[in-house]
């Protein structure tokens, strides 16, 4: 527990330089009449959970899969992978968070999820289910294995957070309510469907009601919201509705790729690279990469080579073309700045 | 029982029975606020809303147990409901590109049994939910339960946070000790 003594130092010590304004306690003394002046100020409604909008997490989210074992880890395959340029491998293998998810598994331990986060450093946020106590005493043996998979692959340039789940905190909802949640996922579905709304599905069973729709245009997306609340609202509920996007099939195919490429650079000191982003619209793909490099670096011009070669190269292999149904690209190499490269 | 004796006064009009109540409550509220808002507008405004509900509560004869704890609650509170209200103005305006058009693909390697915890998962590293959810536990002294209801964040979520933080404290103290030996 010293620890958490030295943090509660430490945060008291950086608190105590904010002073608060003398125009406070005088506002105290005069409560009464402030309250009086005050007629308009009302309590201020409790902010409901989750009422961030999560668009895009939604749309990008990755079910978890069935996994059939690494083929990484298999030492003939691992060979052949070699003569294949470095991109090109990454579809000789499962993606590195479902190898780390299968090994743990093998050792026995429940993963509840790996998130990677990315930044100059990615950030991967591995949780595991079990008590605190359990996760503290198993850190250093779930460590092992993971850098052992991450330095297996060469990766180099990541920071590796191992947090506990403890998936009985939150209450469960009870039968009924369960029920009342899917009455109302089916009414609002039916009731949007009915408006004649493309709707691809209707997630109910959480604080905030997530409502699925393919790509449309945007002043679409804010009607369904708006007769989305409605519906919620004359349902008797008063959930709040986020609307998500749902990935076409073919921009889940390029997702795939540009979890690949994202893997491939990100966790590699030797790209530079801040961010990995994309764009997809039907007519085009547009990946942009941010480097953490000045054109005046040294290595700049041969690593922004390097880069620009190899994903051309993996975008250009018959296995994208066939997943991408060879769909036009454009790529797009920042600097540090946000500014193009001169080269 | 000395709070409850300024209570009555309150109630009886008495508004110095008022300040003498809250006073010693305020710099603590105000800290509070500040560190969570980061303007000193705003955080002033916020303390003093928060005084203003907490005289109508008095006024309208609601029994309040533990004053102390029950005031720093309700700032704390307010000044998350007001952060909210900052980001979501700002997220409203950059959302559409942020969001939508630049997907960031790292994050979207994330799985987990159900898509609301992905959700929640991506939030929860956000660091403005780390910073808070530090102030909370450690200056305010708020329970895990009652950090995670406020802020909308599992329970899990609030641990994960702690549990980050006294790492990165762990590491400093252990870099610090190591710079004291060679002292040595």
């Amino acid at each position: 527990m010293k620890i958490d003594e030295s943090m509660k130092k430490e945060i008291k010590e950086e608190m105590e330089k904010i002073q608060a304004p003398s125009s406070l306690y005088e506002f105290a003394k005069n409560i009464s009449e402030e309250s009086e002046k005050r007629t308009e100020f009302e309590k201020p409604t409790e902010r409901k959970r989750g009422s961030r909008k999560f668009k895009f997490a939604v749309a990008a989210v990755i079910s978890l899969g069935v996994l059939t074992g690494s083929v990484f880890l298999n030492p003939t395959m691992a060979e052949m992978a070699s003569k294949i340029p470095y991109l090109g491998q990454m579809f000789e293998t499962n993606p590195i968070h479902e190898v780390i998810q299968e090994a743990l598994e093998k050792e026995g331990y429940k993963s509840a999820g790996i998130g990677i986060i990315s930044g100059e450093k990615p950030l991967i946020d591995l949780r595991l289910e079990g008590s605190e106590e359990y996760v503290d005493r198993e850190e250093d043996k779930v460590l092992k294995i993971v850098t052992g998979i991450l330095e297996g692959r060469g990766y180099d340039n990541y920071e590796l957070v191992i947090s506990a789940i403890n998936q009985g905190v939150d209450t469960p909802p009870t039968g009924r309510e369960k029920q009342q949640m899917v009455v109302l996922g089916e009414k609002l579905e039916e009731g949007l469907k009915k408006a004649g709304y493309p709707i691809q599905n209707v997630d109910p069973f959480n604080e905030v009601i997530i409502v699925y729709i393919p790509l449309v245009d945007e002043t679409k997306e804010v009607e369904i919201q708006k007769t989305a609340v409605e519906l919620v609202k004359a349902n008797g509920s008063s959930k709040e509705v986020s609307i998500a996007r749902e990935a076409s099939y073919e921009e889940s195919e390029w997702l795939d790729v540009m979890i690949r490429i994202s893997e491939g650079f990100s966790l590699k000191k030797e790209y530079q690279i801040a961010g990995i982003s994309s764009n997809y619209k039907p007519e085009k793909m547009t990946i942009t990469i941010t480097t953490s490099m000045n054109p005046s670096d040294a290595e700049a011009k041969k690593t922004v080579a390097k880069i620009r070669k190899e994903i051309t190269e993996f975008l250009n292999s018959e296995e994208v073309k066939t997943k991408t149904a060879n769909q036009k690209y454009e790529l797009i190499i920042y600097d540090k700045n946000g500014k193009y490269f001169p080269f | 029982m000395e709070q409850k004796a300024l209570m009555i006064r309150i109630r009886n009009g008495d508004d110095e029975a008022f300040a003498q109540l809250v006073t010693p409550l305020i710099e603590k509220g105000y800290r509070t606020s500040f560190s969570i808002l980061k303007s000193k507008e705003q955080a002033e405004e916020v303390v003093q809303n928060s005084m203003i509900e907490v005289y109508r509560n008095i006024m309208s004869g609601k029994e309040i147990a533990y004053f102390n704890t029950w005031f720093y609650k309700l700032v704390s509170h307010r000044s998350i409901d007001a952060w909210r209200k900052n980001v979501r103005l700002k997220e409203s305006a950059l959302e559409m590109d942020v969001m939508t058009d630049k997907h960031d693909v790292m994050e979207s390697v994330l799985i987990e049994e159900t898509e609301n915890d992905i959700i929640k998962g991506i939030s929860s590293l956000d660091n403005r939910d780390y910073r808070h959810v530090l102030l909370l536990y450690y200056y305010q002294d708020l329970a895990i339960q009652e950090i995670s209801d406020m802020l909308g964040l599992k329970s899990s979520t609030v641990k994960s946070h702690l549990r980050r933080a006294r790492n990165a404290l762990k590491k400093r103290l252990i870099e610090n000790q190591f710079i004291g030996v060679n002292y040595k």
